[in-house]
């Protein structure tokens, strides 16, 4: 990290290296969508590039700090991109019965599971994803949103509850519909 | 209440372990993980909540939530031409006096500017010493003056 500090490419390069997969991952499952990912993550290394020295190792690993960045920038997108969805992403007024009836008018089963995971709110989305597919410490991914351990478990028992509730109606009911997240 | 003062493990905690991170070990807190793992070989009544959270995480690794393989996303990335960074006159010091650690003989570095940094400052302060004599030394004719003067003095 002194390296890309110090305008270094080569370590730059390593940083990339090690970094990128994961970053893209996270994106994807935020994003639903791979060129946007792509996108995000491009990004994501830009920023470490113009602004390596604001890192602080005692603070973050180098890679919780990248997926700061990515989150920062994936929730940006979508209060970008999607403006109507701001409104629908207050935890509470998510129905889960009344979601659930209507991802029953999916298509494909698996398709379904992208459905499911693209109407989570962002929050829960980013507190599952983080903590269940990108490896963080509960007590990184609550630094990274901002908020409590225990907060951050209720978002993820809530993500959870939901995801169950999708699924169940998925796996009685065989559905199709495109591979990108619904908003 | 914070995980780390979470003890002794309970009933609705496993449960809320369960709820919140999934019936993977790995998964949950790392200060509370051997307790809930002897809690639950402990209780078998709660065996029933961990394979509801089992169900779960199985759907969970289905391959419809794999992301795409990103082939060649790290050569995209680094074929992109990074912009020149403004840096501060700060930055450009530090890293005059702290160099990249790939740079040979960087462990000497350090030693080597603490070791000169004295001598600088001794030379600095020298100069400076040196020149207030200077400042307040007396020309030639100054000096013819003072004399008439002296010599004046004693006439009277």
């Amino acid at each position: 990290m002194a390296g890309i500090t110090a305008g270094d490419q080569r370590s730059f390069a390593e940083a990339v290296r090690m970094h990128a997969r994961p970053i893209a991952f996270y994106a994807y499952r935020m994003l639903g969508n791979q060129s946007e990912a792509e996108d995000i993550a491009q990004e994501t290394f830009l920023r470490l590039w113009t602004q390596a020295s604001r890192w602080q190792p005692g603070k973050a690993a180098l890679s919780t700090w990248l997926h700061r960045i990515a989150h920062n920038l994936c929730i940006d997108f979508l209060r970008k991109n999607k403006p109507a969805l701001a409104s629908e992403l207050s935890d509470d007024l998510i129905d889960d019965q009344a979601t659930a009836e209507e991802t029953l008018n999916s298509e494909a089963q698996q398709n379904m599971l992208h459905v499911a995971l693209g109407r989570l709110p962002e929050r829960q989305r980013s507190a599952l994803v983080l903590t269940h597919y990108q490896g963080l410490s509960n007590r990184e991914v609550a630094d990274m949103l901002a908020i409590t351990v225990d907060a951050l478990e209720s978002l993820l028992a809530r993500a959870r509850r939901s995801l169950k509730t999708y699924c169940q109606a998925a796996d009685q009911r065989p559905a199709t519909n495109g591979g990108r997240h619904e908003q | 209440m914070n995980n780390e003062t979470r003890q002794p493990m309970t009933e609705q905690r496993f449960a809320q372990l369960l709820a919140s991170y999934g019936a993977d070990p790995e998964h949950w807190p790392g200060t509370e993980r051997a307790a809930a793992q002897a809690f639950m070989d402990d209780n078998v009544h709660v065996r029933r909540l961990v394979n509801e959270a089992i169900q779960l995480d199985r759907w969970l690794h289905l391959p419809a939530w794999q992301p795409p393989a990103f082939a060649d996303l790290e050569t995209k990335l680094l074929q992109r031409a990074l912009p020149p960074r403004a840096r501060s006159l700060i930055d450009r010091l530090m890293t005059w006096l702290m160099p990249s650690p790939d740079l040979p003989l960087r462990q000497l570095w350090r030693p080597v500017v603490a070791a000169c940094l004295p001598l600088a400052v001794g030379l600095l302060v020298g100069f400076q010493v040196e020149r207030v004599p200077e400042t307040y030394s007396t020309s030639v004719e100054e000096e013819l003056y003072l004399i008439s003067l002296s010599d004046y003095a004693e006439i009277l």
